[in-house]
């Protein structure tokens, strides 16, 4: 139905201009030449994908947690601050230019998320999404968007055919699934797992929240080994900031 | 400051005798230029031949209308490319007489008069001149559409009305300097979408205010078009009092805009040339965005191993945008090698330096600003999605301001938001804070419709806040249900007391509570209304 159109995705006006034109010299070759041509024209226009283009960049604060989103992947953000996770995830991408989508999460805070640093201008929210509606809206944002958020109530709703599906095409249009909680039938290939040490700012009747700290632990099937990091999620204004460890204490040494 | 004097080359029928005269050359399937022709776009009849004209097919009606108007109609496939590449020979002859020629689109042609006119001997020698080259420069002189119409007046959007009417009248038309408010007066208002590049929703606007004529609107005190239209009825107004179009703020780019790339090997294929010019473009047009500007004509030049050169001046009056400019430097291009006079080397240089620049005051941008691809992408998809799940589902978020999480951003639906017009989405900068807002952190979750709990004290009493804002008790206890959590520091009440003098009057005590639920540490933000807790938001 879409034919021209998902082709269009493909290329740019450009690259099917410059197609179009191999084409026609091609058609003009007689047989024995034209494998040959074809491999030379290849050779000479294969895409040529560079490392940083296959990735999504990550906050700074994170990065020693994970260096960058690999395009494709599936990431499970869970634990006690597992909205807050997700939304640190679309920060970098949002601000980079990159769009992202929020399915079926009406109870997040834009607030939050603003202060954390996610480019709200760039994000389209679709609150409510039917059984019915779920391959067709779920194919299309991926189709457009970088970052897709799903909450659990989408997940949990996912096929286990849709969801090889949804992730396949995620995987060849180069963008990244966040899920907050529960996967269902997703296969996860990243999981981001919080868990909070300690609020500060709050006391017995006095002060207000001021800033978190959270403990983030980072595995899953393709990441070697587990990683553990520490991070202000979040900070006193809202952002994400690093968690800074005071030098030892060096102890007053009597003189005299 | 007296627009400059104009004269326009036009030929309505372009694409149709470029298509007539690609045919002849091999270049693209042949068509009868006697025959009932017509180009088609997007379903829509672009122009079409004399005899189809006297069947009834007419310019803008969709190919249904028109296939019933005349049933042996020949569809010609619309293709601006061919356009363009065969519009090369007319650029050239009739740049054989005036060297600074823009060309505004393939088939149109414009350049100021001063010179030429004085060269030629007035004004009706030029006009008369410019037809013969134009025509001159075609192969082959008989072909379709109504040949080319020459106009001369008083900035670009009268010559270009007066080319139009040169095209029905069959001979050149020059309007005299002192009468051109007077020939633009009786014009319908829709040849601005045409002739000046309006918005066409601009020109129903003004069709439903009844200013159905560019008199109307030049009747009008350019204050109120000011105060209704911003900047748009400022142009308005210099438009239809036969002012220069060309706005005050264009000044002239200092050098250092113009971007160029030297092959150290010749290349001769048109497609690493225009590979090549994307790069440049792109360049080129990130410069200017970072300036908050937009090039509205541009010099395109570019030269062979052996010295020949292809220079072009290529003007458009809503700003050339990287896309455009590839556009442009692909027509050009594509006429010059592929044309009848080829390079006799391959292209060592590729040049474009824009000439005239102008603020970007975004009247022709996107609902979504500036655009990347990723925008276009997003913007599509956007669109896909409404198209699926129905307009109210598909949200952006939108500052509004307010003390509770729940108030300060509203999920606004995308369709709701006209096209036209920048969406502030995110908080202004310059706003002041809310008087009796929460302090930030905000909470990550906000809950669309409340939870009910109780908090209870010490005791298992439960806690409530008197009327002059002070709770009974410390709370201790945080019941989720017939979950138990147990409070470990808590703050407020902060008392709201919104909108007293009328019916949706909202009076309540805000808490912040951290509680331990197992061995998770969970904040929320808590809501005492009329004696009842709720949870509005947790910082999750």
């Amino acid at each position: 139905m879409s034919r021209p159109e998902n082709i269009e995705h493909l290329f740019d006006s450009v690259a099917v201009m410059a197609l179009e034109s191999v084409r026609r010299t091609l058609a003009d070759l007689p047989a024995a030449e034209r494998q040959r041509a074809v491999r030379a024209v290849v050779g000479e226009h294969a895409p040529l994908t560079l490392a940083r283009e296959r990735t999504l960049p990550v906050h700074p604060v994170l990065q020693p947690l994970v260096p960058a989103l690999t395009r494709g992947h599936t990431v499970q953000c869970t634990g006690t601050a597992a909205m807050s996770c997700a939304l640190a995830l679309m920060v970098a991408p949002t601000q980079g230019g990159s769009w992202a989508g929020v399915v079926g999460v009406p109870e997040l805070g834009v607030a939050a998320a603003t202060e954390l640093g996610v480019a709200v201008s760039r994000t389209v929210f679709v609150s409510a999404l039917t059984e019915a509606d779920a391959p067709n809206a779920l194919s299309a944002l991926v189709d457009g968007v970088d970052v897709v958020v799903l909450s659990r109530a989408i997940t949990s709703a996912l096929s286990p055919s849709l969801a090889r599906r949804l992730q396949t095409r995620v995987q060849s249009r180069g963008g990244v699934l966040v899920v907050v909680g529960a996967a269902g039938a997703l296969s996860i290939d990243l999981q981001l797992v919080s868990s909070v040490h300690e609020w500060e700012g709050l006391g017995d009747g006095h002060g207000h929240l001021q800033r978190r700290r959270v403990s983030l632990q980072l595995d899953g099937r393709r990441h070697g080994r587990t990683t553990r990091h520490d991070v202000w999620l979040p900070g006193p204004t809202g952002a994400l900031e690093p968690v800074v460890r005071e030098g030892a204490v060096v102890p007053l040494r009597r003189t005299g | 400051m007296a627009p400059p004097r104009c004269a326009v080359v036009w030929s309505p029928a372009w694409p149709l005798t470029a298509a007539v005269l690609a045919g002849r050359a091999g270049r693209g399937p042949q068509f009868d230029p006697q025959a009932p022709l017509a180009v088609l776009h997007a379903q829509r009849v672009v122009c079409c031949s004399p005899a189809a004209e006297r069947d009834g097919v007419r310019a803008g009606q969709r190919k249904r209308q028109a296939q019933g108007a005349c049933p042996h109609l020949v569809l010609v496939p619309h293709d601006p490319d061919r356009d363009a590449r065969c519009f090369e020979p007319v650029v050239r002859s009739v740049g054989s007489l005036v060297p600074l020629l823009d060309v505004e689109s393939p088939g149109c042609l414009l350049m100021a008069t001063r010179g030429p006119s004085r060269y030629v001997g007035g004004d009706d020698a030029l006009a008369q001149r410019l037809g013969e080259l134009a025509v001159h420069g075609l192969a082959d002189a008989a072909v379709a559409g109504g040949g080319f119409g020459v106009g001369i007046a008083d900035g670009r959007l009268a010559a270009t009305l007066a080319a139009r009417l040169a095209v029905q009248r069959g001979r050149p038309v020059v309007v005299p300097t002192e009468r051109t408010t007077e020939f633009l007066a009786p014009h319908p208002v829709s040849v601005l979408v045409a002739a000046a590049g309006c918005d066409p929703q601009l020109v129903d606007l003004l069709e439903r205010l009844g200013l159905a004529r560019l008199g109307d609107v030049a009747a009008l005190s350019p204050m109120h078009l000011f105060d209704r239209f911003g900047a748009l009825g400022e142009r308005l107004h210099r438009l239809v009092t036969g002012a220069d179009d060309t706005p005050p703020s264009a000044a002239a780019p200092p050098d250092d805009l113009s971007v160029e790339q030297i092959f150290d090997d010749p290349v001769p294929q048109l497609d690493m040339l225009v590979f090549a010019a994307k790069a440049l473009a792109d360049r080129l047009d990130g410069h200017l965005i970072d300036h908050g500007q937009v090039c509205t004509r541009v010099i395109v030049e570019s030269e062979s191993d052996h010295g020949d050169v292809s220079r072009r001046v290529w003007y458009r009056s809503e700003g050339l945008r990287a896309s455009a400019l590839v556009d442009r430097v692909r027509w050009q291009l594509d006429g010059w090698i592929n044309g009848d006079d080829p390079p006799s080397a391959g292209i060592v240089l590729l040049r474009i330096t824009p000439t005239d620049v102008r603020h970007d005051w975004g009247t022709q941008m996107g609902f979504w600003g500036e655009r990347s691809q990723a925008d276009d992408a997003a913007v599509k998809t956007i669109t896909r999605l409404i198209g699926l799940l129905g307009p109210p589902s598909v949200d952006v978020a939108s500052w509004r301001g307010g003390r509770d999480p729940h108030q300060v951003y509203e999920l606004v639906p995308v369709a709701e938001l006209g096209a036209d017009g920048r969406l502030a989405v995110e908080r202004p900068a310059d706003v002041p804070p809310w008087p009796g807002a929460l302090p930030a952190p905000s909470p990550s979750v906000v809950h669309a419709e409340p939870i009910a709990v109780s908090v209870l004290d010490q005791r298992d009493r439960a806690v409530s806040v008197s009327g002059r804002g002070v709770a009974s008790a410390a709370p201790c206890t945080l019941m989720l249900g017939d979950h138990r959590c147990t409070v470990v520091s808590w703050a407020g009440p902060w008392p709201v007391d919104e909108r007293w003098w009328d019916t949706r009057a909202r009076r309540a005590a805000r808490f912040q509570l951290l509680v331990r639920d197992g061995d998770d540490v969970r904040a929320y933000l808590a809501e005492v209304a009329a004696g009842r807790w709720w949870i509005t938001a947790e910082y999750q």
